[in-house]
């Protein structure tokens, strides 16, 4: 039965997905997404980055808004500031007079700030030995589309709720 | 510019993704979602289904959660089975089992959820980014002239605000 697949029978090795250390900066995570949507031979188009330690220990991870964030940082801040925030000036992006002012040439100065100060913590890991049930419950728990699959304390791949979604309804299409 | 930009340059058009009327079922919302997978494979990944009623007006959206969800309903309630065994091994053989196939056959209208924002096919690029991101959606339905031509993804729109990033040389942004 499907349901009794393992993680690691559907999962994406981390060899294949895009990871960096802590200290590589946003703009070389948005390249590294970049390349694998050009890329014709990937089956997968990657849509968040893995942020890893110089032990490669899993210490967070990069998605849109991280690198949002690191690229624009008043895109995503409301117009009250945040108490002791010195930064840019905060924009009220629903006025919607503003959009040129967004995304200009200060990006780029921007986007070398290293991936720590943006990322965000991983909220769930897998064992790879664990059934792909057990996976999709935790992605569906913490609203998640992928999730890492652990070996020895070491992160082996990444399983994906699409991937997870195509083997747990095979047998619907039985019915 | 990605301000200059419209929506409808990048938007993924309604013929090419998956949409089905609300009284299709969950097993017909799957068989849709695992052809368009395969026909577009490379291209884009489908994770929701657009539900639409008789007069092709939006109504609704469905996700992979919710049709997970739906053919399995008992997989995201806390039971007192669950705290017990947070690793679930006592109730995995139960998940996705018999009681699947009377699932499967209910309509979509039962499990779709609202659409939580669109855009139109002429707002900039920046605009949708800014509603999808406030929204927390990974895809909106993109609409021209009040009907639904396509739906646009996160990911698309990111890809293109951050060019300016990657090129070595700088064009004039503004």
């Amino acid at each position: 039965m499907d349901t009794e697949r393992l993680v690691k029978d559907i999962m994406i090795p981390l060899t294949d997905y895009p990871h960096i250390p802590y200290w590589f900066s946003v703009r070389e995570a948005i390249a590294m997404i970049k390349a694998a949507a050009a890329d014709p031979t990937k089956k997968v188009l990657p849509y968040l980055v893995l942020v890893f330690d110089e032990k490669y220990q899993l210490l967070g991870y990069l998605g849109i808004r991280e690198m949002l964030r690191g690229i624009e940082p008043r895109f995503l801040k409301t117009k009250e500031a945040t108490p002791g925030y010195l930064g840019p000036e905060a924009v009220d992006l629903t006025l919607g007079t503003l959009w040129r002012d967004l995304f200009t040439r200060r990006c780029k100065e921007e986007a070398k700030k290293p991936v720590r100060e943006v990322m965000s913590p991983i909220r769930a890991t897998i064992p790879a030995t664990a059934p792909i049930v057990k996976a999709a419950f935790l992605m569906l728990q913490t609203d998640t589309w992928i999730i890492p699959a652990m070996e020895d304390k070491k992160v082996a791949g990444i399983a994906r709720l699409v991937d997870i979604f195509k083997e747990l309804t095979t047998q619907v299409l039985e019915l | 510019m990605p301000h200059k930009r419209q929506v409808r340059e990048v938007m993924i058009p309604l013929q090419d993704y998956p949409h089905i009327p609300y009284w299709f079922t969950l097993r017909q919302a799957v068989a849709l979602v695992r052809e368009s997978a395969l026909k577009y494979a490379g291209v884009f990944e489908p994770r929701t289904v657009l539900v639409f009623n008789e007069k092709y007006q939006i109504v609704g959206i469905l996700t992979l959660r919710d049709i997970l969800k739906g053919l399995e309903p008992a997989f995201l309630k806390e039971s007192e089975l669950v705290k017990a065994d947070p690793t679930l091994a006592i109730v995995m053989g139960d998940l996705f089992g018999p009681g699947m196939e009377k699932q499967a056959h209910r309509p979509v209208s039962d499990v779709m959820g609202p659409i939580r924002a669109t855009v139109k096919a002429d707002d900039s690029l920046v605009k949708a980014l800014f509603v999808m991101v406030k929204e927390n959606v990974g895809m909106m339905p993109v609409l021209d002239n009040g009907r639904v031509a396509g739906m646009v993804r996160l990911t698309d729109l990111f890809l293109e605000v951050s060019q300016a990033i990657i090129e070595k040389t700088t064009p004039e942004l503004s």
